[in-house]
């Protein structure tokens, strides 16, 4: 498992985990069943808060990435991967909206926008 | 308790190397009276610990400690106890030399009551020194040193013609030394505690 | 279980008062007390350890009144750091390993001398030929050999330089891998807060102004910069405290309050203490 904090950044340090922890699961380079390390050593490496670690394991649970067995710790959960793909596009489509909708408040015409994307799409 | 005894001897090293040099001092300027004094310089000793912990705040290091404030005053009084008697079969070892090389008499009476002195002597000013701090606990001594060694003296001197029997004379100047010093340990706890937390 | 509460406690000294002040330690956490030079962060140690009279309110220790008699036995579970180590100046280490040896029921002989090689503590030196910090680094040696499971460290990094903070930083989180374990650590540095605490509690002329998840709070709160105008358009309860700069406005305010798009960014834990302080002076408390 792989997990980078910037503390520069505007997101949360929670949903950075959270969020880098999901793609990780997505893409398969966690599997199902893999053992988490746990809350307490993983705020230790990452040199964060318990509360902030505990509180992205929390989300992570909530939302099926992962579950807690008690007294052994927490594991990658069994995935619906489809389900997540579509929760996926779901989020996709959510931001574009935002976009959509800021570039209509201030005027950006629908090539612009576009042209936008296209250009953020061949920096990746 | 006992590291904190441990504490003030190894605090003390270089004070009792110049304390074997007083002996000799006081032996060769006042011959066997000397001898005397090496107790009663003996029972001052925790007095100078206890400027050394002042000096560097030890008894904010000692209350984060697991020791209640008897075992602190008590430390003290150990040091003290602990000095006067191991200092009295040196002075009596002194006091037999002085007497071969015809310096002067030697009796055990003087001896033991100059141990009687230092045991009252820590019973009257270590309370003060526990309230007013060492510093000024310390003016205070050099005239609380003369009175109450004089006075014990006198008692002892006192109660020796009244009573006569060598025995019981001691066993009473003992038990009054002990009430003395439970009822000091008493008031000193009382007394530093109040200090420090204020 | 609370490693740490207390509540309405209260002391007075000519020309300072401290409190009333409610703070609690959650077992297993870290709580920061952050405030400058003479804001009462050592007189709360001092009447947590009870080696200080309160007024009032109450202390509770690992559970325990700390006026309890039994609550100097518990001390043997406390580790201690003071803001200047107490030791007599005459004492070498080997002396002060002793008395720490005689004096706590669970000492760890082998910790000890792991963490002096660690720190590269002299051993025949005398106590003050120590620099300040090494002399800070045996006092902390000392309190994490002695099994304890609350640290209570005041100014316990002050007087190190960063590179030795940083490992001593993770020493202490090491400490809080065991959930059993706790600690309440003091600084006016607060980047070594900001670090390493779960909690924090800000402390400012012997009055609480804010106590609040550290992460939480720098991601609920940001910094906006501005023209006096534009701030006049935010809303009243996006703002938590405001600073006028030569050539505009820096505004501390809530992230979820701002309108979308505002630059906004993340604040440092000294740039939320600064704010509230000088907030503070102004008369109007921010948050």
């Amino acid at each position: 498992m792989e997990i980078i904090i910037r503390n520069s950044s505007d997101q949360p340090i929670y949903m950075q985990i959270c969020e880098q922890v999901k793609s990780q699961i997505i893409s398969g380079a966690l599997a199902a069943g893999t053992m988490l390390p746990s809350i307490r050593s993983l705020a230790r490496d990452l040199r964060i808060s318990v509360i902030t670690t505990k509180r992205a394991y929390d989300e992570l649970e909530a939302e099926g990435f992962i579950c807690t067995v008690p007294g052994k710790g927490c594991f990658v959960a069994e995935q619906d991967l489809k389900l997540a793909q579509e929760a996926n596009l779901r989020r996709m489509e959510e931001h574009l909206q935002q976009a959509a909708a800021l570039a209509k408040g201030c005027g950006v015409g629908k090539e612009e926008l576009l042209a936008m994307f296209g250009l953020l799409l061949e920096e990746e | 308790m006992k590291a904190l005894v441990m504490k003030d001897l190894h605090v003390l090293r270089a004070t009792l190397k110049y304390y074997l040099f007083l002996i000799m001092v006081f032996t060769l300027a006042m011959r066997s009276a000397g001898s005397i004094f090496i107790i009663l310089y003996t029972a001052m000793l925790p007095y100078t610990a206890l400027a050394y912990d002042e000096r560097a705040h030890f008894e904010l290091q000692a209350t984060a400690m697991p020791y209640s404030w008897r075992d602190l005053v008590l430390s003290k009084y150990i040091l003290g106890w602990l000095g006067v008697i191991v200092s009295l079969p040196i002075s009596i070892a002194i006091a037999l030399l002085c007497q071969y090389l015809g310096w002067g008499p030697f009796y055990i009476e003087q001896q033991l009551s100059a141990l009687f002195s230092g045991v009252m002597l820590l019973a009257v000013c270590l309370p003060v020194m526990f309230r007013k701090g060492v510093e000024v606990g310390r003016v205070l001594n050099i005239l609380m040193v003369l009175v109450v060694c004089t006075v014990a003296m006198m008692m002892f001197a006192l109660l020796g013609e009244i009573i006569g029997n060598a025995v019981l004379l001691w066993l009473v100047v003992a038990a009054f030394a002990a009430a003395v010093s439970v009822a000091s340990v008493k008031l000193s706890e009382k007394w530093y505690k109040k200090r420090i937390m204020e | 279980m609370n490693a740490l509460e207390i509540r309405g406690l209260t002391r007075s000294f000519p020309g300072f008062t401290l409190g009333p002040l409610d703070l609690n330690l959650p077992g297993g956490c870290i709580l920061g007390l952050v405030g400058q030079n003479g804001a009462g962060k050592s007189t709360t140690i001092r009447l947590i350890l009870n080696s200080l009279r309160r007024d009032g309110g109450s202390i509770r220790v690992l559970g325990l009144d700390n006026q309890d008699a039994a609550f100097t036995q518990l001390k043997n579970d406390i580790g201690v750091v003071l803001d200047t180590a107490n030791f007599p100046e005459t004492l070498t280490l080997k002396h002060i390993a002793a008395l720490m040896r005689g004096s706590y029921t669970r000492w760890d002989e082998a910790r000890f001398n792991e963490l002096v090689q660690r720190f590269g503590l002299p051993e025949n030196k005398k106590f003050r030929d120590f620099s300040r910090g090494m002399q800070q680094k045996l006092a902390i040696a000392c309190a994490l050999s002695h099994q304890a499971r609350l640290l209570i460290l005041d100014e316990a990094t002050a007087g190190l330089d960063p590179l030795v903070r940083d490992e001593i930083l993770d020493l202490f989180r090491e400490f809080v891998a065991d959930e059993e374990h706790s600690i309440l650590i003091s600084s006016h540095i607060s980047s070594d807060l900001e670090k390493i605490c779960d909690y924090i509690a800000c402390l400012h002329q012997g009055k609480l102004l804010f106590t609040a998840e550290k992460d939480a709070l720098l991601e609920d709160l940001a910094l906006w910069q501005g023209s006096a105008e534009q701030l006049e358009e935010l809303a009243d309860e996006a703002i938590v405290a405001v600073q006028q700069q030569p050539y505009g406005v820096t505004a501390l305010v809530k992230r979820a309050e701002m309108p979308a798009g505002a630059q906004l960014e993340k604040p440092r834990l000294d740039d939320v203490f600064l704010f509230v302080v000088k907030q503070q002076g102004k008369g109007a408390c921010g948050k």
